[in-house]
């Protein structure tokens, strides 16, 4: 009951943050924390649910993005409207390329993404004609509805708030169904799965296509944010962090992944501060720790970490042990 | 048709390095049953400290040799303090830790020796009678080593006792303990050997490449799809399987104009794919059959 009462005053700080703060910057970063999010989302329904990995989703983001970018500038679509086109897109995407890795295991399955994932900007600059090349794309500012009177940094983060709490949502029905048993099922245990009747490489391809789908809509809300977009953003290395904020936050866990969003916003800048020379010496530490200490992520480690102190504790207590 | 056998021959040159790269995720993969993903970027730090003793004005060839030691005894200590802790853990962590090494030694490599590119020495001076325009003198040289590699290799497992320890620890790791073999040594011994076969191919390959830390990002995949190809398992078929994925990414770069150079990492990825859904066990390896 405490739990749902906190969770209620979350969201409703959450969707009153624009009026407490007058900060646009703040507002601006906690912006980017949901698109990252939604983006994480699908990676833990992917990797924590499912027990299949991608290093190469930032592909599907990419294509998102440049899906809003194109029908925005070019078909004069509205950027609402480009949203479910973009995840619907990234989810027949995803299944184009889930399909024929179903039967990957997961170290083949890390290297073919990895090679789709080292492959992207290169892809985006073969298309030039429709995707600009290494120029990017430019598009003109949008503008926040007419019967909404709130500054654009404030509508954006709203809409990308309600979003990802919408995914949220969507994904804990997804995954509490016959669909979520399944998913479970063919990761713990495929064969077992297969006696009762999973048919394994459709949900394998079906998660991988949903979870290209909530990469392709991040993409999108990217696009509305920054209105800016090259190929240089979709490099290996953002591969690689969204890879480190999904371990971070936790594999399995979808309030995890506000955490790790968190996590890719704010301390990549930290880390490029504190050690200018090569801030990937300080995530491969990070990295490490949380492989030796938390290999489920933050939550879940503080929660360990909580539950061995309280034993500590109650032993003391109880049994005057040490 | 003479076009083409330029571009066959070149690709078999890369396809060399792949093969002797592929070898060195072969032997990690037979001790631990894990593709080591760092195995490239540990070529490219050996091939650094090469590189450095080299301007420190050290003969190349005792260079050379320092650094397959160095090689050596960097993936020894590489697995038994990250690696090892890891034994038991499920895949995903162990995978956490191969990609920490990943990025680590890249950074590092970027604070200790700068992220430009170098020029890197060949020690092979042009032999006129080997020298042609199929090939150069270097390639035959690579082609040497890496055969003689391959012949030690292959003997190693096969006559000596360590090697059988090695073979033993690969099928089952807990029959082996029990037979009095010491597998974390031998696991570490992998590594050690599979960094030094690495930093070999990096010293080979970085004259006709520029050294730089990215240099092995892109090889590596090609490496594994070559080891992929040839049968995980099989030592014969990383090499085999090395050429024919370089042989093949030439070709379709110069033939298909959609790929060019600069998609060339989709054909190791079409490669990956069509293996492991047509012959998971390759051209060479051994199906292998689980219990439930």
């Amino acid at each position: 009951m405490l739990k749902k009462i906190i969770t209620a005053l979350l969201i409703a700080l959450g969707f009153l943050l624009p009026w407490v703060t007058n900060s646009n910057y703040l507002l601006f970063e906690l912006t980017m924390v949901w698109v990252y999010t939604v983006f994480i989302f699908g990676l833990n329904l992917l990797t924590g649910f499912n027990g299949q990995i991608s290093l190469g989703h930032t592909a599907f983001y990419a294509l998102g993005a440049y899906i809003c970018a194109i029908l925005c500038k070019d078909f004069g679509l509205n950027y609402l409207a480009t949203f479910p086109i973009a995840a619907m897109a990234g989810f027949f995407a995803g299944f184009i390329f889930g399909y024929p890795m179903r039967k990957l295991n997961f170290l083949y399955l890390v290297l073919a993404t990895l090679a789709l994932g080292l492959s992207v900007p290169q892809l985006i600059k073969r298309m030039a004609t429709w995707t600009g090349g290494t120029q990017g794309i430019i598009l003109d500012p949008f503008s926040v509805p007419q019967f909404i009177h709130l500054n654009w940094s404030s509508w954006s983060y709203l809409y990308t708030f309600t979003i990802m709490l919408f995914c949220f949502w969507l994904l804990r029905n997804m995954t509490k169904g016959r669909y979520g048993r399944a998913i479970n099922a063919v990761r713990d245990n495929d064969i077992a799965a297969r006696a009762m009747g999973v048919n394994i490489g459709m949900t394998r391809a079906i998660t991988f296509a949903f979870s290209a789908a909530f990469a392709a809509l991040s993409g999108a809300m990217l696009t509305t944010i920054t209105q800016f977009i090259a190929p240089d953003i979709f490099d290996f290395s953002f591969s690689i962090f969204i890879f480190i904020a999904l371990i971070v936050g936790g594999v399995a866990n979808f309030r995890g992944a506000i955490v790790g969003a968190l996590f890719l916003q704010f301390v990549p800048p930290m880390a490029a501060e504190l050690y200018p020379g090569a801030p990937m010496v300080i995530f491969a530490i990070i990295l490490l720790f949380m492989a030796y200490f938390m290999p489920n992520g933050v939550i879940m480690g503080a929660r360990k970490m909580k539950n061995r102190i309280l034993e500590f504790y109650y032993d003391l207590w109880y049994h005057h042990k040490f | 048709m003479d076009y083409f056998l330029q571009q066959v021959i070149s690709g078999l040159t890369n396809g060399l390095i792949y093969g002797s790269l592929a070898l060195a995720i072969v032997i990690v993969y037979k001790s631990m049953d894990m593709i080591n993903f760092a195995q490239g970027e540990m070529a490219m730090f050996s091939t650094f400290v090469a590189f450095t003793l080299l301007k420190m004005g050290v003969p190349y060839w005792l260079a050379f040799s320092a650094t397959v030691v160095f090689a050596f005894f960097f993936g020894v200590l590489i697995q038994t303090l990250f690696i090892r802790p890891m034994q038991d853990a499920p895949q995903l962590t162990v995978f956490m830790t191969i990609l920490a090494v990943f990025i680590g030694l890249t950074g590092l490599a970027t604070v200790l020796f700068g992220a430009d590119m170098y020029a890197f020495p060949s020690p092979i001076k042009p032999i006129e009678a080997l020298q042609n325009k199929y090939f150069s003198t270097h390639v035959v040289a690579i082609f040497t080593t890496i055969i003689l590699l391959f012949l030690a290799i292959s003997s190693f497992f096969r006559f000596t006792k360590m090697g059988l320890a090695m073979r033993a620890t690969a099928m089952n790791r807990t029959s082996s303990q029990l037979s009095g073999i010491n597998t974390n040594f031998i696991v570490a011994l992998s590594w050690g050997i599979a960094s030094a076969i690495g930093a070999i191919s990096g010293m080979m390959i970085a004259p006709s490449l520029f050294l730089d830390i990215n240099m092995m990002a892109t090889l590596l995949i090609y490496s594994v799809a070559g080891a992929l190809l040839g049968g995980i398992t099989s030592p014969l078929g990383a090499v085999v399987g090395g050429l024919l994925v370089g042989v093949i990414e030439n070709l379709a770069s110069n033939y298909i104009p959609f790929i060019g150079s600069d998609l060339k990492l989709t054909v190791a990825l079409v490669i990956i794919v069509v293996v492991s859904l047509v012959r998971p066990a390759g051209l060479f390896g051994k199906h292998v059959v689980t219990r439930v």
